[in-house]
């Protein structure tokens, strides 16, 4: 056993105990404590009692012993806190209309930020409800030589289960197939889609289940599962377990066996019907011609969780040799992570990417509305810095002071933004298709951005001014004759210089989003959709669907002779709405074998006429030619991918058939998708008796009239749906729906900017102009003119701008050609744009502050000179 | 005893500094509440009770001499004061008389 000697309680227990204890207990508690200290150690060892002491340290945080929070003497710490709110509260009362600036300002600011920060959150838990989503990979294919985005994540039929049955790595699978019918449930039929899934997507996904078991419907043929809100909608309030669905031009007749929560709106699998792959259409069976070369559907595997996605995807890289046509042997098997599909497939990243920077711009702007206020109000109350001063007050006191009222006014403002962000959210949603719940104040993360935006704000606008005049000497303060306009007046100014150069890198981004989806909207399509309708006619939307096939020709050419209707076409799809169907294509000649991947559709004779289409070489297909049966017709793009300059002798073989196909004509290349993408090489097939999609062109003055006559007729063919039409044009303009969202979003946030950072100018030009009020006085008395002592008192600012433009125009330049790098067919950037957008601000500038310093100029100099 | 407040805890601690005379100081305040009532206390439980006493003028100090085993410190020896033995005897008393009052008959049924 030590001698007591020896043994003593820890050091820095001992000081974190003389921390706790009020002084004047000190001595008698820390006595007690070794006392009891060293018996403990006698008793149950050394470690035991330091083990015990530190609890009996922690014990000791009692009221009736401990230090009084609020220091260690009596203070009037309280009083003065309560004197700095009085004090704060009374100079937000007087200034009314910088607390209103100020307020509105960091309100907004901080609801754009708030909104921006709920946005990101919500775009980032995309498909992280799954148990596994971490092992969730979805299955692509990139070419050997494909560049970076260029993969293709449609498969082939066989491939995921072979794949799951030749490398135990893979736990599970699914295919997710889309597909569409006619629903028959009771007497009722709808056209819907559904989704064809193996018995895998049960073990993969965590869909909660409401009724039944979702992995023996998925895997016993006959049975089907559907999502709540499908079967409210097939079957009301009936209990929908048991019930038959019925897909009605594939023949099955479904039970219902499982009933599943609709798919969140963060998941990047929407659903409304599982259909399990063995009641799947017959040309899904694995006995089918095209198995190895028709990509038509995605799928999803499961990794083991001891094998990285670099692994699997080695492994997997002999697969293609296997398995794979010989075109597509040297292919690379990908694995995309589910949880980055979202990113993938929308464009979503670069909404958000801008909402940041309009977001962070408004932000910085009433930031330096907030400083650039908060020292002009402090400057009006430098007696009272010198008073307090005299009065014994401590520089850190005076700091601190400044703090609490910057705190007050940004604790009001986030309570109001936070009142704007609720009532925004809906809209917000609304509008961009997001899903965001009104409950975001529930999670932690949220309140510790809010609170942290909050002190943040208040910490770093106060920081400044308050450091600054805290530092004067009492007799200074009071005599308030402190020249700003030296050092504090440059750091004034470059914030107003960042202001303005944020509001032009905002107009200038606005004006060119609209441009560009103005220019996009201009562009000769080289098609005509103008008074075009699309009705969607496939055989399997009528209930006699064998009598349509036989009917449709003559329907065309009924409606044809009604003088209204100038032509009538059936296609796979219009314009703007075509499927991503692509098919390999071998050209041969002498010098040798070219396989091109084109996009492919089929249409009748009618078409290019339809929708006014140019032919460069050759003619287009004709009924009278049976031989066209086995011609296409391709695009310039096409010729050029394969290097024709003419098609004489041309023949196009696709990937799984023996026999070539001719080509017997070349249209002028027309834009069937959003002018982003780029014009690819296409092949158009000939069907004469395709039903497909009907596209009528109306004679231009009869629209209403042809649109009535096609209805009767297409009723007369006895549809599942009623008569259903679209303009072709309109449907065209709407694939231009996210960038003019994006146009309309930046430009109101444009614009709440610049009122924000006129508010901000106008209340320093009203308060420069009051330190220059003598001097404005004098020059009236000497004979200035009216207009020369405003353009005098304006120019300072004028330079504001200018500087703010210089600065602004290279980043927004730069900024604006990334945006652009994005579209295959843009605008040019024109300098126009630029002196535009900083001619609007100046303007705007320009009068905020002639309307001010008139306001000095008109006055009569008696009362600016007097003195008393 | 009308507004006085005594706690459960704190009427021990005062009993046990009547009864210790002298020797009544924190450490020892301790060790005998601790023996009697069989649990472990600590330090600070003791000490605020102690402190509370002496606010509410049941207890008065002074310091004791320093010792080798309290590391050079002094002790704080408590004696309760006239008015704490008198709010004691009343509470006694109260206590006494209610024990009485009970009906012999219920207790025994226990």
């Amino acid at each position: 056993m030590n001698k007591p000697d020896n043994i003593h309680p820890p050091g820095w227990l001992l000081r974190i105990l003389r921390c706790i204890i009020r002084d004047e207990y000190v001595e008698e508690i820390e006595g007690d404590m070794t006392e009891v200290f060293l018996e403990n150690a006698d008793i149950h060892g050394i470690r035991k009692a330091r083990l015990l002491f530190a609890w009996d340290v922690i014990m000791l945080a009692r009221p009736a012993i401990a230090k009084r929070l609020y220091g260690t003497y009596p203070s009037n710490f309280i009083a003065m806190i309560r004197n700095y709110l009085r004090t704060g509260w009374r100079n937000f009362v007087k200034y009314k209309s910088y607390s209103t600036i100020n307020i509105v300002g960091l309100c907004t600011g901080f609801a754009a930020s708030l909104l921006l920060f709920l946005i990101v959150n919500y775009e980032r838990s995309f498909d992280k409800f799954h148990q596994n989503s971490a092992q969730l990979y979805r299955v692509a294919e990139a070419w050997p030589d494909a560049g970076e985005g260029d993969i293709s994540d449609m498969i082939v039929t066989p491939q995921a289960p072979v794949m799951d049955e030749e490398y135990p790595d893979i736990l599970h699978y699914t295919r997710f197939f889309d597909g569409e019918d006619i629903l028959q449930a009771g007497d009722s039929y709808r056209r819907n889609g559904y989704h064809v899934v193996d018995s895998g997507f049960a073990d993969m996904f965590d869909f909660p289940v409401v009724s039944g078991n979702l992995h023996q419907a998925l895997s016993t043929p006959g049975k089907l599962a559907l999502t709540q809100s499908m079967a409210q909608k097939l079957f009301g309030n009936q209990d929908p377990l048991g019930q038959t669905v019925s897909l009605v031009s594939e023949g099955r007749h479904l039970t219902v066996a499982a009933v599943v929560e609709d798919p969140p709106r963060n998941s990047t699998l929407q659903f409304e019907i599982l259909v399990p792959w063995a009641s799947g259409p017959d040309w899904l069976k694995p006995d089918q011609a095209g198995n190895w070369y028709n990509t038509l559907m995605t799928a999803y595997v499961q990794v083991s969780s001891t094998i990285t996605r670099e692994e699997m995807e080695q492994k997997l890289a002999d697969f293609p040799g296997r398995h794979f046509l010989p075109e597509r042997k040297d292919n690379k098997i990908l694995l995309l992570p589910l949880e980055s599909m979202h990113f993938r497939n929308t464009s979503s990243q670069r909404v958000v990417s801008i909402l940041a920077i309009i977001a962070g711009a408004i932000l910085l702007i009433s930031c330096i509305n907030f400083v650039n206020l908060t020292i002009s109000q402090l400057l009006g109350r430098l007696r009272e810095i010198g008073v307090r001063k005299v009065l014994g007050s401590y520089r850190g006191q005076l700091i601190f002071q400044f703090m609490t009222e910057s705190l007050i006014v940004c604790t009001v403002a986030v309570a109001l933004g936070l009142l704007l962000t609720y009532l925004m959210l809906p809209v917000v949603n609304d509008y961009f298709g997001f899903g965001i719940t009104n409950d975001f104040l529930a999670n932690g993360k949220t309140v510790a951005f809010i609170i942290g935006i909050c002190l943040l704000a208040a910490v770093i606008s106060s920081l400044w001014p308050s450091l600054m005049l805290s530092r004067l000497g009492p007799v200074t303060s009071i005599k308030g004759s402190v020249q700003w306009n030296k050092s504090g007046g440059y750091l004034r100014k470059g914030l107003v210089v960042l202001q303005f150069a944020s509001s032009i890198l905002l107009i200038v981004g606005t004006a060119v989003i609209w441009s560009q989806v103005q220019f996009m909207k201009r562009q000769d399509l080289n098609f005509s959709g103008n008074n075009v309708v699309s009705v969607d006619s496939w055989a399997e939307l009528f209930k006699d669907p064998e009598k349509v096939t036989r009917d449709f020709t003559r329907l065309k050419l009924e409606l044809v002779k009604e003088s209204a209707i100038e032509s009538v076409a059936s296609t796979q799809a219009v314009p703007g709405n075509y499927w991503h169907n692509y098919n390999g294509f071998d050209y041969t000649d002498s010098a040798g074998s070219k396989t091109v991947s084109l996009r492919q559709i089929t249409v009748d004779d009618q078409f290019f006429t339809t929708f006014q289409m140019n032919f460069v070489e050759g003619r287009t297909f004709s009924k009278e030619i049976e031989s066209d049966k086995r011609s296409v017709i391709v695009n310039q793009a096409a010729m050029r991918a394969y290097g024709w300059t003419d098609i004489d002798n041309k023949a196009l073989k696709p990937g799984g058939q023996v026999e070539p196909f001719e080509v017997i004509g070349v249209v002028e290349d027309y834009y069937y998708q959003s002018l982003k993408e780029e014009i690819q090489p296409m092949v158009h097939f000939y069907n004469p008796e395709l039903t497909g999609v009907l596209a009528v062109r109306f004679h231009p003055d009869r629209v209403a009239e042809g649109l009535a006559i096609l209805e009767e007729k297409w009723n007369g063919l006895d549809p599942y749906e009623p008569f259903k039409y679209k303009f072709v044009d309109a449907s065209f303009d709407a694939l231009y729906k996210e960038q003019e969202r994006l146009g309309t979003t930046s430009s109101t946030f444009a614009g709440i900017a610049i009122v924000i950072a006129g508010m901000g100018l106008f209340s320093m030009a009203a308060y420069s102009i009051r330190l220059r009020k003598k001097e404005v006085g004098i020059r009236r008395v000497l004979g200035a003119s009216l207009r020369s002592i405003v353009v005098k008192l304006s120019s300072d600012f004028g330079v504001l701008v200018i500087l703010g433009f210089v600065i602004a125009s290279p980043v927004a330049w730069s900024l604006m050609t990334t945006f652009l790098e994005e579209y295959s067919y843009r605008i040019q950037l024109s300098p126009w744009i630029f002196i535009v957008s900083g001619l609007v601000v100046f303007v705007a500038a320009m009068l905020m502050v002639g309307l001010q310093s008139r306001k000095a100029a008109v006055d009569n100099p008696v009362n600016a000179l007097r003195d008393e | 005893m009308k507004k006085t407040k005594l706690g459960e805890f704190e009427e021990l601690v005062l009993l046990t500094v009547a009864v210790l005379q002298e020797e009544a100081y924190g450490v020892e305040i301790k060790r005998e509440l601790e023996r009697r009532m069989r649990q472990r206390l600590s330090v600070g439980s003791v000490q605020s009770a102690l402190k509370r006493l002496e606010d509410k003028g049941f207890l008065k100090s002074e310091l004791g001499e320093a010792t080798h085993k309290r590391g050079g410190k002094r002790k704080r020896i408590y004696t309760i004061t006239r008015y704490a033995q008198k709010v004691l005897a009343e509470l006694k008393e109260i206590r006494a008389g209610l024990w009485e009052s009970i009906p012999q008959l219920t207790f025994n049924m226990q």
